[in-house]
């Protein structure tokens, strides 16, 4: 049996003609996921690597 | 001059199994989570203010994990047990069986119960965006129309229109 993803052809002229339609469904897709990409649980840590200056103390946070 | 000994480093990489090790970690990760989606930031706290210990992590669970099978919601449980056959089951308690939801529903869930290690919905959503829209200029900065994101979205969670006007039609032609 097909899924429901399956059963939505994005080559139709509906979807291909206006492609940023497409695009923003996966945005939306990512925003609606419950836990973001980059999880709550890491996010203090995205966070302490983002504010070290060099790119060795980043990957230092992150080990 | 360096001497390695012991199995050398082709072997050693040409041991390592991605594909299981991911869906191991994945389900472990679906598994340590129990499958219910964390709200709102992780915080640490006094736990008689209402913070919850982030101890729980997927290392814990390792030994046991692997023979586990994919996490879903407890109103799904007694219908797989029931039919025995994976391939179709939905983690979302609102919608009726043989729909698979994809917005909203947490990342790992998604792929522990597609067995997949891309989401279906990236693949076919990037390959239409490669195929359709390489030359065009801003494809993620300029926004779609909201009217057929929303048809768009409503088609990927529930299929054509015919499917979710009549559920049983999936079950009947299969």
């Amino acid at each position: 049996m097909a899924s429901d993803l399956d059963s939505v052809n994005l080559d139709a002229d509906e979807w291909s003609a206006d492609i940023n339609n497409v695009t923003s469904a996966i945005k939306l897709w990512l925003r609606e996921l419950p836990d973001p990409l980059l999880t709550f649980i890491l996010h203090q840590g995205f966070i302490d690597a983002a504010s070290e200056s060099t790119l060795s103390a980043c990957f230092l946070v992150v080990d | 001059m360096i001497s390695t000994p012991g199995p050398g480093l082709k072997a050693t990489i040409e041991s390592i199994d991605n594909r299981s090790d991911f869906k191991i970690y994945m389900q472990n990760y679906a598994y340590a989570r129990g499958g219910v989606p964390v709200r709102g930031p992780r915080r640490d706290g006094p736990a008689e203010e209402g913070f919850v210990s982030r101890e729980l992590s997927p290392v814990d669970q390792h030994s046991e994990a692997p023979q586990l099978p994919p996490i879903q919601s407890p109103t799904d449980k007694t219908h797989s047990a029931a039919h025995g056959n994976s391939s179709t089951p939905t983690s979302h308690p609102h919608t009726p069986d043989r729909v698979r939801v994809t917005f909203g529903i947490d990342l790992a869930e998604q792929m522990t119960r597609d067995n997949v290690e891309v989401p279906p919905i990236m693949e076919k959503c990037c390959q239409a965006i490669e195929k359709y829209g390489i030359r065009s200029q801003g494809i993620y900065r300029i926004n779609g129309t909201s009217r057929k994101v929303a048809q768009l979205k409503e088609k990927l969670d529930r299929g054509s229109t015919t499917l979710s006007c009549f559920p049983l039609f999936g079950s009947l032609s299969s």
